[in-house]
């Protein structure tokens, strides 16, 4: 029961007219006067945090950019730079050792550090699953003239299908070379335990599926291509 | 024989058979309890809080089970004891935790204007509160709520079980039952009471606005997130302590990394058991000479006018920032202020693709969503403080 003595108005007798339209606005009032005070906290924490990872910048993005590097056979070998060399050559090792020739894939694009190797080495399916191929349009370390093609994850006529945000593949309505209209259901998300529908943007023709049943994916991941 | 028999009638004697004859209202309830059981399990309105609850009611209205027996000598009613933690808030809190481990802040911190959508959204406590008032004088002193009882039926509007719950353990513990079962149906209700109520306050122009990608919030901010709101809400309002510095602990268990464990027993393990005592506890409450009662009727339908205005004020309010901001922002992410949390997102993105196939509505309504979560409990602790919870 309500404590008489720790109230501000008494919570037993009727309030009057001007009292209850008082409590009800200075309710409002206050809500919002919070809320808004707390944005304003959300806000100068953001600035703070980006201000301090904006100093730690220089060795970050290095990191931040390392998108599995789309493999393209019919690119020409890379101009392999600096870590690129690198991969290069532990891919070269990782091929060897799984007993792979070297040939059956090449590198065009490589900014990532060791750890996308790993990535990298499975191309054994064309269109990498990893769900990374896509966006990153991949600050590389040197202006390698393989670089460009890389980095538009779509060629000229192709209409990039992405996520629209994050969440699991759960169906995958589409198939390679399947035309479709305007507004057909491609992909279906699993976000929030909801079902969410992907759509074709355009008419055409399915050029290529990067959703695979089951995996998560990011926002502006590229799940289809239409063309 | 005769022996036999004398057993027997003693038997049938002390019986609740025998006594339930007395109170024709205990029928009623059962009868009530076994419809929201039919509702829980047939229809899936909340079973997780429906069953509970309802079988709660069944139990506490079988005559002479002395569950809700106060403490005396050794003896003590199973109920009182499980209420004891509704009493003294103690569920609602750990609740909240749970929830905070579930709940991603990332659209909010993304976004952080969508934290004035969740203010607008409360709109609802306040006209229903004035509403239970003017009910008074309208009915010539029929039925009338003292202003702290008000205030608790208000909160419904919040669609926050356990905030609506902690008020009205505070300030109307007779009106417990009616209020959470309103608040927790209306909420299963969500998806069917908000879309008219879209449809009628926007355009179909607005409803197709497509709103531009959240940025990504960084792991370090959601970190600093709960330990900052935690500091600084509560050292502004220190009766909030309970509630928001579980749900912060809660999202800290999440973002931090490195308490997994403790993140998923907060949003499986602990919240089940908690609200298996919630529903129980609110459930027996639900005594016929209390529940039975042309107050109940009115609480069911004023939570449901609460509902629809707190959709409104989110909705208008979402125009204005539509508005302000040259057309950016969909107003369908208002309702979703309401904090129902996901329930009120999921019902934004629903109709946001129906106006327009393309438009992903659901991370930008989340914003709002988790806002409405912080906004009701503000306007929670608003009540309390005028009136002495």
């Amino acid at each position: 029961m309500p404590d008489i003595n720790k109230a501000i108005l008494d919570p037993f007798t009727p309030l009057s007219v001007p009292e209850a339209l008082m409590v009800a606005v200075c309710g409002v009032v206050v809500v919002f006067m919070m809320l808004a005070i707390l944005a304003l906290v959300i806000i100068i924490i953001s600035k703070i945090v980006s201000s301090i990872e904006g100093k730690a910048a220089p060795a970050a993005p290095a990191k931040k950019a390392a998108p599995a590097p789309a493999p393209k056979p019919a690119a020409p070998a890379a101009p392999a730079v600096d870590e690129g060399e690198m991969v290069a050559v532990m891919m070269a090792a990782i091929a060897e050792e799984s007993g792979m020739s070297p040939n059956s894939f090449r590198i065009t694009n490589v900014t990532a550090a060791p750890a996308a190797a790993p990535v990298a080495a499975a191309p054994a399916a064309a269109p990498a699953p990893a769900p990374a191929a896509a966006p990153a349009p991949a600050p590389a370390p040197a202006p390698a003239p393989a670089a460009a093609p890389a980095a538009a994850p779509v060629a000229a006529g192709e209409t990039a299908v992405n996520s629209p945000m994050p969440g699991n593949i759960f169906k995958v309505e589409c198939q390679v070379g399947q035309a479709v209209k305007a507004g057909d259901v491609l992909v279906v998300l699993e976000a929030m335990k909801m079902e969410i529908e992907v759509s074709a943007p355009v008419d055409g023709t399915v050029k290529s599926v990067s959703a695979v049943v089951g995996t998560a994916v990011n926002t502006d991941d590229l799940l289809v291509t239409i063309g | 024989m005769g022996f036999f028999g004398e057993v027997l009638s003693a038997i049938f004697g002390g019986s609740g058979f025998a006594a339930l004859p007395n109170d024709w209202r205990q029928v009623i309830m059962i009868a009530i309890a076994c419809l929201l059981l039919y509702m829980g399990i047939g229809k899936k309105f909340e079973p997780l809080l429906l069953v509970p609850i309802a079988f709660g009611m069944l139990l506490a209205n079988l005559p002479l089970t002395g569950l809700l027996n106060e403490p005396s000598g050794s003896s003590v009613g199973f109920m009182w004891v499980l209420y004891q933690g509704v009493n003294y808030a103690i569920y609602p809190s750990i609740i909240f935790m749970g929830i905070g481990a579930m709940t991603d802040f990332g659209p909010l911190l993304a976004n952080p204007m969508s934290l004035l959508l969740g203010a607008a959204a409360q709109l609802g406590i306040f006209t229903a509160f004035l509403l239970a008032l003017v009910l008074g004088p309208v009915t010539g002193g029929l039925i009338s709520f003292m202003p702290a009882q008000a205030a608790a039926i208000g909160v419904i509007g919040g669609a926050d079980g356990p905030t609506a719950i902690l008020t009205s353990s505070k300030l109307a513990a007779d009106l417990l039952p009616a209020i959470a079962i309103a608040a927790y149906s209306y909420m299963a209700l969500i998806p069917m009471i908000q879309p008219p109520i879209m449809k009628l306050l926007t355009t179909k122009e607005m409803r197709k606005v497509k709103m531009t990608q959240l940025r990504t919030v960084s792991k370090t901010e959601k970190i600093i997130f709960p330990v900052a709101v935690t500091i600084f809400v509560i050292l502004l309002v220190p009766d909030t302590a309970p509630l928001i510095g579980m749900l912060m602990l809660g999202n800290l268990f999440r973002e931090c990394g490195v308490t997994e464990r403790l993140s998923d027993t907060a949003q499986n393990a602990l919240i089940n058991i908690v609200t298996v005592f919630l529903g129980l506890s609110v459930g027996c409450k639900a005594v016929a000479e209390k529940f039975l009662t042309v107050e109940t009727l009115m609480i069911i339908g004023l939570g449901l006018l609460a509902f629809i205005f707190s959709t409104m004020g989110g909705l208008l309010f979402g125009k204005i920032m539509c508005k302000l901001s040259g057309g950016k922002i969909n107003p369908l992410i208002g309702s979703a202020g309401v904090s129902a949390v996901p329930m009120a997102a999921r019902v934004s993105q629903v109709e946001g693709q129906k106006a327009n196939p393309a438009n992903f509505l659901l991370m930008h309504a989340m914003g709002p969503n988790v806002a409405g979560v912080i906004g009701s409990a503000v306007a929670a602790g608003f009540m309390l403080k005028v009136f002495g919870g």
